[in-house]
């Protein structure tokens, strides 16, 4: 009998977990397969690219194998989950810091890389292609976000978790969350409208300096 | 909030400007994440997932699943629960831990109180009978 075929789709979280404490490998893949798509969604808000994301993803499902004992029932699976996800994102941008500074020692990356891409990730107006679409100009407004905030906007708007859940997974009180993502938020929207206008900006020159009068790329949002 | 406090609400919006545009502008930005689509992994990430988590060794026995709710018919599968895990420590020196029971789908029919046991490669061999046989009459 093939392992994967006489499978219980179905079973719960719970249960699943509980066979991984077996080392059952077939039920973290049920568990895997279900919870994927949203633990990857929010590793690659936070991480930014896909090949970070997916390492992460690798890394988050190993350690609910390894730690599926100390899941103790006191939140939902999904927030256990999230957290461990939140965690190993935090960890990847901590290393990949560090990688900077490394780089920066060895003197293969300038100062101006590292102080362009870690402390505040400004972002280039001039750099059109990361604003010829609205997809690109969120992701660039999320990079430029503090990692805190950036968790806290991912969480409630790309998540869709609700207040009690975040506040377990990261650990802020009911009442200073609201505060926080509120201001979150309103830095991302400053981000983004600085972009957008930077996208306008962009565009009437090109429509000026351009003789054929034909519109390269879209850029405003609609 | 409640009735008398949403008019509120609802009277001065209709009369200050500078609240209304804040708020159209919130509700604006709301729509505009909330048409980001999800991402989702270029790449299959579960062999790498698999190939870092090999079990220790294979557990004969993994999964029992109850399907009476009655309290009688709890006590009956924890008792089950506990002969399979004797039966697994006298053969194969197993420290199985003991599994949550709780009521899930039915995967045989018939019986008045089924325990559905899921074997890795079966490694029960001809005492499978006997022992299913045996949890059937709990
Ligand atoms: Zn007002």
């Amino acid at each position: 009998m093939g392992r994967s075929e006489d499978y219980d789709f179905s079973a719960s979280n719970e249960m699943l977990l509980e066979l991984c404490k077996l080392q059952d490998q077939e039920a973290l893949r049920v568990l895997f397969r279900r919870h994927e798509k949203p633990v990857y969604n929010l590793l690659y808000r936070m991480l930014s690219n896909h090949e970070d994301a997916e390492e992460a993803l690798a890394d988050v499902f190993v350690k609910v194998w390894r730690g599926a004992g100390s899941f103790k029932g006191e939140s939902k699976f999904t927030t256990w989950l999230f957290k461990i996800a939140a965690n190993t994102a935090r960890d990847f941008l901590r290393a990949r810091m560090v990688r900077r500074e490394v780089s920066l020692e060895d003197g293969s990356v300038s100062e101006g890389e590292v102080a362009r891409s870690a402390a505040a990730k400004s972002i280039d107006p001039e750099d059109c292609t990361v604003r010829e679409d609205e997809l690109n100009r969120i992701t660039a407004a999320l990079d430029g976000l503090s990692e805190d905030d950036r968790l806290l906007v991912t969480l409630y708007h790309f998540q869709g978790l609700d207040y009690q859940d975040i506040s377990e997974i990261t650990g802020i009180s009911a009442n200073n969350l609201k505060v926080k993502l509120f201001r979150a938020r309103q830095r991302l929207k400053k981000l983004c409208e600085e972009l957008d206008g930077g996208c306008v900006e962009n565009e009437l020159r090109r429509s000026t300096t351009d003789s054929s009068g034909l519109r390269q790329g879209a850029c405003e949002w609609s | 909030m409640s009735g008398p406090e949403a008019r509120k609400v609802k009277n001065h919006l209709e009369s200050c400007k500078t609240c209304k545009a804040f708020l159209e502008d919130e509700l604006a930005f709301d729509m505009r994440l909330s048409a980001v689509p999800p991402v989702e992994p270029v790449n299959d990430v579960w062999a790498l997932v698999r190939a870092r988590t090999k079990p220790r060794r294979l557990s004969p026995a993994v999964w029992l699943v109850k399907i009476r709710s009655a309290s009688a018919a709890a006590k009956r599968a924890a008792a089950a629960v506990a002969v399979v895990g004797v039966a697994a420590v006298m053969f194969y020196s197993l420290n199985l831990n003991e599994p949550n029971v709780a009521p899930g789908p039915a995967t045989t029919s018939g019986a008045d109180n089924v325990i559905a046991v899921k074997w890795s490669d079966d490694p029960l061999g001809s005492h499978r009978e006997a022992l299913v046989e045996c949890l059937d009459k709990m």
